[in-house]
């Protein structure tokens, strides 16, 4: 049973949005490039020369990853022109990132937004949330996750995107109603799609044939307590959305690191051992929150 | 110690390969240069005298069927890690080079093989220690690999060694060895500045061939070292050195002076400890 399965019994709204979307009919798909570098980044027999090839045939990609890495995160002194420099600079892991990245937020054109709701504002914050994600993976020994992680940064909130795609108007109605009635976006979504973006964001997740943890990661972004499976990827993206949400409220690091020594998630993943390991929160906090202010704006061009 | 120095006795060598009459005068050479030697027709023979004695120096022939050198690496890592393995290659395949920087072989040779180069790579192995030969491929295939090695020089001649084996067919003579006067240059400054001659410290060495150009990107841990003002002033290094010699700094630049000048680009982060340096490469026409 997937998870969109399982939503379906619980949550009335989800097949009436599904159904209006697929009424509509224009489904964004995953750029061939994204497939791509998904497929590769599965097959380690896969050529990654292949996939600088496919990068510089596509000029508005090659262009996102030069201005990345031309960015403050990487510190570099002289401005890089080329794409060889480009993709020596990055490496492989942070290539087939940002590949991935870029080719999921170009599959939604932009929009100008509102006092509600813009979906550049998400992606820029979605972005921060993804290079969180990594550097608290690597923080707590989960490195191997570091993508996954980063992935799952990144897209956690894409059924936002969704739901201001293909239902704008009742989309801005939940979110003027949860200004005027003080709810979180979450609890407006519930009470007045009968739904919620997680659940919209695990089902393009499974349209897109992302991997079930990732899609879980997505489902449970919100209420990682809620889900029995692969626990790591999922609390690290609820983490790095807590993470990002006190970086963004003006509380010292001690504060930031007693609520998050107090979340159940962050106790339960502490306590499931290796390889797992318990870091000291402050400096994870300050290196986490580094990553957050210099995270790249990642955009096709 | 040097090896002038270094007692002839007790070296031992194992050379795996079918008879043949180059297999003799490696044998004599060996002999002669004062090492014990033992010839195995067969990787299985090889094996049997391994869990009696234990080598210095493993000779194996990579074309050997049906075990050759490739297939051996991983069990003598495993099994005897202070063992130094030179390959021999019979017939050159860059795939084989690769996979011998990757199971950790201290040395890839062609046949034929004079004795007196093998005898001298058998020397070089030798002194060659387990962190020497730590170096650690994250991704490796042909055009693009990604690697650490330890913090040391020999280390860094090994690599330079394979990487000039690798690109060879693909690289003028006068370009690479231009690439590789600026790849051992960065690298020392790594061991020296970055890492302060500690070999358990690791320098990350990336390396890309893209159609008509080559890069490298190599980083160390350490502080950094000010290459920034050596690159951004490169016509003025004697004036260089004479700043660092007022702040009591010792001299130093000049390699990094000549990288500028032979390679097309060079980029460098904020902290000194990444640089990354591109050539265009052409045919040896």
């Amino acid at each position: 049973m997937t998870q969109t399965d399982e939503r379906l019994r619980h949550e009335p709204g989800l097949a009436r949005i599904i159904g209006t979307i697929e009424e509509i009919g224009s489904l964004p798909t995953i750029p061939v490039v994204a497939q791509r570098a998904m497929a590769i980044a599965r097959d380690e027999h896969s050529s990654m020369r292949e996939i600088a090839n496919v990068i510089a045939q596509d000029h508005a990609l090659a262009s996102a990853v030069l201005k990345v890495v031309n960015s403050a995160y990487y510190g570099l002194r002289q401005k890089v022109g080329t794409l060889p420099l480009a993709l020596t600079i990055l490496g492989v892991r942070e290539i087939m990132d940002l590949v991935l990245g870029i080719a999921i937020i170009s599959a939604f054109p932009h929009a100008p937004g509102d006092e509600l709701f813009s979906r550049g504002a998400l992606w820029r914050a979605s972005a921060q949330c993804a290079y969180a994600a990594k550097k608290l993976a690597h923080g707590i020994g989960l490195g191997r996750l570091g993508s996954e992680a980063f992935l799952g940064g990144l897209v956690r909130d894409i059924g936002l995107i969704v739901l201001d795609f293909y239902v704008h108007d009742e989309f801005t109605a939940v979110l003027r109603a949860a200004r005027d009635e003080g709810l979180t976006a979450l609890q407006a979504e519930a009470r007045h799609l009968g739904t919620t973006h997680a659940s919209v964001g695990a089902w393009l997740a499974e349209k897109w044939a992302f991997p079930a943890p990732l899609v879980r990661a997505i489902a449970f972004h919100h209420a990682p307590a809620e889900t029995p499976w692969d626990p790591p990827l999922t609390a690290l993206v609820y983490l790095a959305g807590l993470i990002f949400r006190l970086y963004e409220q003006n509380i010292t690091e001690q504060q930031a690191a007693a609520i998050l020594e107090a979340d159940e998630t962050w106790r339960r993943l502490m306590a499931s051992g290796p390889p797992v390991r318990t870091p000291e929160v402050v400096p994870l906090l300050q290196a986490v929150g580094n990553e957050i202010s210099a995270a790249p704006i990642i955009m096709s061009a | 110690m040097s090896e002038a120095d270094t007692p002839s006795s007790g070296r031992l060598a194992i050379v795996v390969d079918t008879p043949c009459d180059e297999r003799s005068a490696w044998q004599d050479g060996l002999r002669a240069a004062g090492w014990e030697v033992t010839c195995c027709d067969s990787a299985g023979q090889a094996l049997d005298h391994l869990g009696r004695a234990a080598p210095d120096v493993l000779v194996a022939e990579i074309d050997l069927r049906p075990v050759g050198a490739l297939e051996l690496l991983p069990l003598l890592k495993a099994r005897w890690p202070h063992i130094r393995t030179i390959c021999t290659a019979r017939t050159h395949a860059l795939a084989h080079v690769l996979e011998c920087l990757r199971g950790g072989a201290a040395d890839y040779l062609r046949r034929p093989l004079e004795p007196a180069d093998l005898v001298a790579a058998a020397a070089e192995a030798r002194r060659t220690t387990p962190d020497d030969e730590a170096i650690h491929i994250e991704m490796g295939e042909m055009g693009w690999i990604e690697l650490r090695m330890p913090s040391s020089e020999r280390s860094m001649k090994r690599l330079d060694k394979f990487f000039r084996l690798l690109y060879e067919p693909e690289v003028s003579p006068d370009a690479l060895e231009e690439i590789s006067l600026c790849f051992t240059e960065v690298v020392k400054n790594a061991i020296e500045w970055g890492h302060r001659f500690d070999i358990s410290k690791r320098i990350l060495v990336s390396h890309m061939l893209f159609q008509d150009e080559i890069v490298f990107k190599i980083t160390d841990t350490g502080e950094g070292f000010d290459i920034g003002t050596v690159l951004e002033h490169p016509e003025e290094p004697i004036a260089i050195q004479a700043q660092r010699a007022a702040a009591a700094k010792r001299p130093g630049g000049l390699g990094i002076t000549m990288v500028k000048g032979l390679m097309d680009a060079v980029i460098y982060n904020n902290t000194g400890n990444m640089i990354v340096m591109s050539k265009k490469i052409y045919d040896a026409d």
